[in-house]
């Protein structure tokens, strides 16, 4: 008949591990506690944001992006994804804490941050302290106190950034009055797979986990993953973290932002399960967005 | 429950990490999330029943269920009869590279039993031989619902490129 290739061969897609919201996964993990007549406990929810995902292992609660002006961010995502945020004026910066998202995103104004800095709720802000020194990272500021409450700030031993601290009831901000309609979706960073768990695993619990053995991206909790860049392309990589948001569809989310002066990437990217696009806000910030479909829900009539 | 992964801590541990594998194949191929997370509860459920900590066994479980699904809404769809009405379509060359962005929406606008043979044909890569397994048919019954699945596949694909 031909001997062209088959074009149905395009729709082989790998299993790709994709985090499933964390409400499900806490109410599934308490059947399975049931069905292994375990008695369910409440050290999974401890952690506000970080219900889900496996036992121990520190999930991530917050993220910080580095803003230009803090206002016209809160501004400029909350027509985009209406968020809802609290202005809190600190040490000469402006900050906006989203009140409507199921993990927070602080917008700091302050141009001395980095870009992007992943939170993480630990049970014991002393011990975390200890273990990023042990395991080459640097602690740079942070007031761990003597019952493991307290924060702790510093980069993980190939120079990223990260926050720990243990969630509490610290302080109560006014409830918000709509849904958001975009979320923190995953923190992406890229860099050296084999001692980024060398350094995640005692520090904060985690194991890595891939879904094909030829893969270089691993899922590490929820909402964060691991891309070893420089072992995929064989080039030289500075680590980095990109804070993708995701929406319910790409494209009009895409279209969204160039309306309100931002700039949508080159294209989405087929991810497997889901697409992703690189954007701009309209003073340059980047972010990305991701989503399960391009143009909407799928028609299922 | 006993089993050789020891306690249920630690078998819990395993169905953590476990948990994103199962609902991402489900998810990667259905797109909906209702319908990801009640198969993936189901197929969780069934694991700890069985006393399987194997990922791949869950996952040949999830591929059972998710075309259970797909058969059920077909069903309920009253597309069996008109799928089994088709005429066989010549099963031509078609010599087009498809665009991997509308393959899951062009999947997800199809019946479930044509959706059910794409998938497990060429999503999943399984051979015919298993693909009949799956789907409780003969070699020969699955290779004529591939075709008419392709040719369904291929007008649904070559109609949505018209309406940009």
């Amino acid at each position: 008949m031909t001997d062209r290739p088959d074009p149905f061969d395009a729709l082989r897609r790998p299993v790709v591990p994709l985090a499933p919201r964390p409400a499900f996964v806490a109410s599934l993990r308490r059947r399975l506690q049931e069905e292994l007549n375990m008695v369910p406990t409440d050290d999974q929810t401890a952690g506000g944001a970080g219900a889900a995902g496996a036992a121990g292992a520190a999930q991530l609660v917050m993220v910080h992006l580095r803003v230009g002006n803090a206002d016209r961010a809160m501004a400029f995502f909350g027509a985009l994804l209406d968020w809802q945020g609290e202005r809190v004026e600190f040490e000469d910066h402006v900050s906006y804490y989203t009140t409507n998202t199921e993990t927070t995103v602080r917008m700091l104004d302050d141009p001395g941050a980095p870009a992007v800095v992943p939170n993480y709720g630990v049970a014991d802000v002393g011990a975390v302290v200890q273990a990023i020194g042990a395991a080459g990272g640097q602690v740079t500021q942070g007031e761990p106190n003597p019952d493991g409450s307290g924060w702790a700030r510093g980069t993980d031993d190939q120079g990223l950034p990260l926050l720990v601290f243990r969630p509490g009831r610290h302080y109560e901000s006014a409830p918000p009055t709509r849904e958001a309609t975009g979320e923190v979706g995953l923190v992406f960073l890229r860099e050296d797979a084999a001692r980024a768990e060398r350094f995640y695993g005692p520090v904060l619990g985690w194991q890595l986990s891939r879904s094909d053995p030829a893969s270089h991206y691993f899922d590490a909790v929820p909402k964060v993953g691991i891309f070893d860049e420089a072992a995929a392309f064989g080039h030289e990589v500075e680590p980095d973290a990109t804070l993708y948001l995701s929406v319910d569809a790409l494209a009009p989310a895409l279209a969204r932002v160039e309306e309100l002066g931002g700039q949508a990437g080159p294209g989405a990217q087929d991810m497997g399960p889901y697409f992703s696009a690189r954007c701009t806000d309209d003073q340059g910030t980047e972010f990305g967005l991701i989503a399960t479909t391009l143009e909407g829900p799928p028609d299922t009539s | 429950m006993r089993s050789e992964a020891g306690t249920g801590a630690a078998l819990l541990d395993v169905y953590d990490r476990a948990v994103p594998q199962v609902y991402g194949y489900l998810y990667g191929r259905c797109r909906d999330v209702p319908t990801a997370e009640d198969l993936t509860s189901e197929t969780l459920l069934a694991a700890v029943r069985a006393g399987k900590t194997s990922i791949p066994w869950m996952i040949g479980v999830a591929r059972h269920k998710l075309v259970d699904h797909w058969r059920r809404r077909a069903r309920d769809e009253r597309l069996v009869a008109r799928i089994v009405d088709q005429p066989i379509a010549m099963d031509d060359p078609w010599a087009v590279r498809l665009d991997s962005l509308r393959v899951a929406d062009v999947l997800a606008r199809m019946g479930g039993h044509h959706r059910a043979a794409l998938t497990l044909r060429y999503v999943d890569g399984l051979p015919v031989p298993e693909v009949a397994g799956v789907l409780g048919r003969t070699v020969h019954a699955t290779e004529a619902l591939l075709v008419r699945a392709r040719a369904a596949f291929r007008k649904l694909y070559e109609s949505g490129e018209g309406d940009d």
